[in-house]
């Protein structure tokens, strides 16, 4: 039994989210069907044909009410809803079928390209701003002579947590920079 | 009407533009996307996240209203900004075609 099931890690960053698609895509052509996502980037496949399945991924955040009505639409359309994580919705279809695109231009990319910079992207910024550097700033003033060594670890943790944001931030801001010149390239 | 909707709504998007002309009538996103097919012979198709997209941002600026629920679909109706705005880009689209035609457009 346990076979049939395999679990992957893999950590997509905020303007990752066509590499995502294009992974599961992968794994199914594999014959490994996607079955759900759990943080922190858990990905759950259970054997199966291989087959050509687009997935596709929105990041819309509604109310319970119409996202009821949300789910209904892309359903008419023709798509599984698979789950939602952290507001990200999965859906998919077969690539033989009509219309394999969410979006049918790109001014909708690009709203949900701010969509996700505004609802995910501010807020690391603002912890970032707001928490991570000022003690940068504060641990950077203490004099060298005076550390005790098991404050090396908390030292060595804090700039640890810094160049993670750092790197993290980076590679955001030039997915979303590559993206939004994408979505510009195509317009007609 | 605001300066601001102006800048946004006029000139529309086609998607725009055939969301809000088939919401003189009540309906729900995927109703409006089948109508957008025939009307335009398959030319445009409208995709469910543009669908959700433009019908939230509508329904947000005042352009559309919420009408009732039927089957967990959400109906939606124009309102009377909107169909102020419909109404400029009719003319728009008018003066386009005349003038495409090499004909003079007369206001």
């Amino acid at each position: 039994m346990k076979d049939n099931t395999l679990r992957e890690f893999h950590y997509f960053m905020l303007p990752d989210y066509e590499k995502e698609e294009e992974y599961l895509r992968e794994m199914h052509r594999d014959g490994w069907k996607f079955t759900h996502v759990t943080l922190p980037g858990i990905y759950h496949f259970e054997k199966c044909e291989p087959d050509d399945i687009v997935y596709r991924i929105d990041f819309n955040p509604q109310s319970a009410d119409k996202k009821r009505d949300y789910i209904r639409m892309f359903e008419d359309y023709g798509w599984e809803y698979l789950q939602d994580l952290n507001e990200f919705s999965y859906f998919r279809k077969s690539a033989e079928e009509a219309d394999t695109e969410i979006f049918s231009d790109n001014a909708s990319k690009v709203d949900m390209m701010r969509r996700i910079f505004t609802k995910r992207m501010i807020p690391i910024l603002v912890i970032f701003l707001c928490c991570v550097l000022p003690n940068i700033i504060n641990l950077s003033r203490l004099g060298i002579m005076h550390i005790r060594p098991f404050e090396y670890i908390l030292i060595g943790l804090v700039y640890t947590v810094f160049g993670l944001y750092i790197g993290i931030i980076t590679h955001c801001f030039v997915g979303f920079r590559r993206l939004s010149q994408k979505y510009s390239d195509h317009e007609s | 009407m605001e300066e601001r909707l102006k800048r946004i709504y006029v000139p529309m998007t086609e998607t725009g533009f055939y969301i809000l002309f088939c919401l003189q009538e009540e309906m729900h996103g995927y109703s409006i996307g089948k109508k957008v097919g025939e009307l335009t012979g398959g030319e445009i198709t409208i995709s469910p996240g543009t669908m959700y997209g433009t019908l939230s941002k509508m329904e947000k600026d005042g352009l559309i209203e919420f009408a009732r629920e039927e089957d967990k679909r959400r109906l939606y109706r124009i309102t009377a900004l909107g169909r102020e705005i419909l109404t400029i880009e009719q003319k728009r689209i008018e003066r386009l075609y005349k003038n495409s035609k090499g004909e003079r457009y007369e206001g």
